[in-house]
């Protein structure tokens, strides 16, 4: 929607003459980043360039009069703006296009959990605490940023409150395992007495 | 497993669980009507007074812990099933913390309690011994101690493995079925065996 190629220009802007000729391979990183930041600008300023003559556009053949056109990418909405030529506001109809694809489907054995309770319950766990950035079509220079936790609907307090209850899982499952197998032995021995007990009437 | 919202009864085996908050308040309905019930008809026949021995301190205090811990888990889960539909939350968090405790208590109550609640045991547990105190129980509390037991022990039993990475969605959903309605059996035991205890105390067995 809003490709950039830089010219030769722009590139010494940012890296200087000499450098402007060397091949991209052997760029630093530094360099790399500064060319990057410079695309990402000029990405934002082209899309709201052409953001503003679409919605322009689609405001004269709007059939209801006063509504305003509005474009929606990345959990953000967009819209002529009175001052500013386009105007960005989050709104809850928006929310839902903030996180577009929830389900890569994989084998079971990289499923979520396969290590073990701790996969999840556990602080920093991707499954509540990765954080998720809205990607849409227009180039976003501060993109929507969501913990899981957050889209999920869930209270961080708890979470970590269960995370903590889940140190002590394992030797809680030894204690339980023992406890049912003593409370088992004394039930049969209540149900020996018992059929001891019966035959002893049909004896009698 | 299909979650239906109204299931036929000829469906009851296949979707236990979407049945369970009916028969919840059927059973404690039943176990109401129960107590009233047995109550009127004490009061009518006034079945002979018997010397029992006195509880100790442990006995008292393991009693009284696990029907602390049953009120925990009961009110935990009941009220949420028929109030919200499931257990969430603080709620489903004050449960598990309820659960551990009652894993520690179970085989305490059973330990402590098991020689005098056998059929024909007397005072001191020993059957048909020489001793001037009668059975410490009636029949009412010796059946409804062993159903707390043994339905204590299936509660256990059926979350224990759904702990595990053992079983699919079916089988843990048929586990947590049989959590359900054992856990509903401890409840409705323990309030008819606090109830008989109740009145042996009032001195009306």
């Amino acid at each position: 929607m809003a490709k950039v190629t830089l010219n030769r220009e722009d590139k010494i802007s940012i890296l200087g003459e000499m450098r402007a000729e060397v091949p991209e391979s052997e760029w630093t990183d530094q360099e790399r980043m500064e060319i990057a930041k410079l695309k990402r600008e000029r990405a934002s300023a082209l899309f709201r360039e052409k953001l503003v003559a679409s919605l322009t556009e689609l405001k004269k053949v709007l059939p209801k009069q006063g509504a305003t056109p509005v474009y929606v990418s990345g959990g953000h909405v967009y819209k002529l703006g009175a001052n500013d030529p386009i105007e960005v506001f989050d709104h809850q109809a928006a929310a839902p296009y903030a996180w577009k694809m929830a389900h890569d489907v994989r084998p079971a054995r990289w499923s979520t959990g396969v290590k073990g309770c701790v996969e999840c319950h556990s602080a920093g766990a991707p499954i509540f605490e990765g954080v998720v950035t809205a990607l849409g079509p227009a180039p976003e220079t501060e993109p929507v940023h969501h913990a899981m936790y957050e889209l999920e609907g869930f209270d961080k307090q708890k979470l970590a409150t269960w995370n903590l209850s889940f140190k002590g899982r394992p030797a809680f499952k030894w204690f339980a395992f023992v406890s049912a197998g003593i409370v088992a032995l004394i039930v049969l021995a209540f149900l020996l007495t018992l059929l001891n007990g019966l035959f002893g009437l049909v004896r009698r | 497993m299909t979650h239906i919202a109204n299931p036929s009864p000829e469906q009851f085996m296949l979707h236990p669980n979407a049945w369970f908050p009916r028969i919840l308040l059927v059973a404690l309905v039943a176990a109401a009507i129960v107590i009233v019930l047995y109550l009127m008809l004490v009061l009518v026949a006034r079945p002979p007074r018997m010397r029992r021995k006195k509880w100790s301190w442990w006995e008292t205090l393991v009693y009284l812990a696990t029907l602390l811990t049953i009120s925990i888990l009961g009110t935990t889960s009941f009220f949420t099933v028929l109030r919200y539909g499931g257990m969430h939350g603080w709620w489903l968090f004050a449960h598990m913390c309820g659960a551990g405790a009652f894993v520690g208590m179970l085989p305490l109550l059973a330990l402590t309690w098991f020689r005098v609640n056998r059929f024909g045991a007397h005072a001191d547990g020993a059957v048909n011994p020489m001793s001037e105190y009668g059975p410490r129980f009636f029949w009412l509390p010796k059946f409804t101690f062993w159903l707390i037991v043994i339905g204590g022990l299936a509660a256990c039993v059926s979350m224990l493995p759904s702990m595990l990475p053992l079983f699919g969605t079916d089988t843990l959903r048929q586990l947590l079925a049989i959590h359900r309605y054992s856990g509903l059996l401890v409840v409705v035991a323990a309030l008819l065996h606090f109830y008989s205890i109740l009145l042996q105390r009032a001195g009306l067995r």
